[in-house]
């Protein structure tokens, strides 16, 4: 899947909270924490990204990149999971050049993803 | 039930604390593998893990290879929860020392079934332990008085021994026999016979020091080791012993008896010799301490003098040896 389609992907993907919500038990006040902390934690993943995309270290890279993965995939294993999989990927490759050229469309990936989980959280009842 | 989620992604460790504790477990979260190792060194670690893979400061794998290493009781069931789930992936994670393995993002009736048979294997691990435990104790301790029997108490006089001798310190031993004992069960029966071993036995326990080793050497016969004792300490506290045991009598349901006990001491004293030497001196000590009117303690002399004592005891017959109270010819 190329990065293109995965960003016109996100853009229509609607948010099934539904998975989420059987695993914790229908507790929608969790719902709403583990929401919270993926708004709070999303954000300094990506710095982690950057910042050792920008010193060339790959191993801070590559585990910011499956912590990055670990946190998305709690809520989807669509997009932006895969571009964050594919970072990973990149990463543990050494392959620097293309993960840096990941980031974008995964941070607008991840823009829509919060977007949508915000708005699921009044569709949970939340 | 306790159990460790070592999880350095905020999101998957609130969600496994939350349905964890549901069910009723005691939930830890750590956030790094370093932390989830200072835990599960402790001797009262959780005997349940969650443990991701990736983490900083050790990872899944290596916290499995450290568990592993470290020991194998109390054992640490460990499930693998993470990302990587290709065959390799399983296959890395159960011979580093995994349990069962588990892929994110979990779900939580699979988690919960595989954490049930986590515990029926630590259900049966428990029950195979303590199993052991108890033939081991059958193995080494005496049934009536409950304190080490013979082939435990003479292997920690050889173990005291080495030590003495491997650290140049000294090392006593004290040879206890029941003064008439063949009476009291003759007079009494059997089972007061039993109660009153079981009294001497508690009598000296209550006495010793924590690191003095007590066993039943036979019959109505103890052997005490006492570690790091030079040969007058030895003696007396060979004979604070003797005063403790006599200085009440024994109730028993048939009503209380007068006891005393003859004690021979003889002491490691960095001169080359074994178990057998040791007990051999401190037996012709208790010899003497019978021979000279019992409820006493007699010092061993050298090595060589012991020896002698005991042959020229062993070459005696039993009517040259003669006994104040005109009880059995014999000693003992």
């Amino acid at each position: 899947m190329t990065i293109d389609r995965c960003d016109q992907l996100v853009s229509v993907m609607a948010f099934d909270p539904t998975p989420m919500l059987a695993r914790i038990g229908a507790d929608r006040q969790l719902y709403g924490d583990l929401v919270q902390m993926f708004h709070e934690d999303v954000p300094l993943l990506l710095g982690d990204i950057r910042a050792a995309l920008a010193s060339h270290d790959q191993e801070q890279l590559t585990l910011a990149a499956h912590t990055l993965c670990g946190a998305i995939g709690n809520f989807t294993v669509s997009s932006p999971y895969d571009l964050a999989k594919q970072l990973e990927r990149l990463a543990r490759s050494n392959d620097l050049d293309n993960a840096l050229s990941t980031i974008d469309a995964l941070t607008r990936g991840l823009d829509q993803l919060g977007a949508a989980l915000t708005r699921s959280l009044f569709q949970a009842g939340g | 039930m306790k159990i460790l989620v070592a999880e350095d992604e905020r999101i998957s460790a609130r969600q496994l604390q939350a349905v964890l504790k549901s069910w009723g477990y005691e939930v830890i979260v750590v956030s790094d593998g370093l932390a989830a190792w200072e835990i599960l060194q402790n001797a009262d670690a959780p005997k349940l893990a969650i443990l991701d893979w990736m983490m900083p400061g050790k990872n899944g794998i290596e916290l499995c290879r450290d568990i592993r290493n470290l020991r194998q009781e109390p054992y640490t069931y460990i499930v693998l929860l993470t990302e990587k789930s290709t065959l390799q992936d399983i296959v890395d994670g159960m011979n580093a020392g995994a349990d069962d393995y588990l892929a994110k993002p979990f779900d939580a009736k699979e988690l919960e079934a595989r954490l049930r048979a986590g515990r029926r294997v630590l259900s049966l691990m428990d029950e195979v332990i303590a199993g052991r435990e108890k033939l081991r104790h059958q193995a080494t301790h005496d049934l009536l008085t409950g304190l080490a029997n013979r082939r435990a108490v003479r292997d920690s006089l050889t173990q005291e021994l080495a030590r003495a001798a491997r650290e140049q310190t000294t090392m006593g031993v004290v040879m206890v026999d029941v003064d008439h004992f063949k009476q009291v069960n003759d007079t009494y029966g059997h089972l007061p016979g039993d109660a009153v071993l079981s009294e001497v036995g508690s009598r000296m326990c209550a006495q010793v020091r924590s690191y003095d080793s007590v066993g039943r050497y036979g019959g109505e016969e103890f052997l005490i080791v006492i570690p790091r004792c030079d040969l007058q300490t030895t003696f007396d506290r060979a004979d604070s012993l003797r005063e403790f045991i006599a200085h009440a009598p024994v109730v028993t349901p048939d009503g209380p008896i007068t006891i005393t006990a003859s004690m021979g001491v003889a002491v490691y004293l960095g001169e080359l010799c074994g178990p057998d030497d040791l007990i051999g001196q401190a037996d012709a000590a208790l010899y003497r301490a019978k021979r000279n009117g019992r409820n006493r303690v007699e010092m061993a002399t050298t090595a060589g003098e012991a020896r002698a004592e005991q042959a020229r005891v062993a070459s005696l017959s039993p009517s040259h040896v003669t006994h104040p109270a005109g009880l059995p010819a014999s000693p003992r």
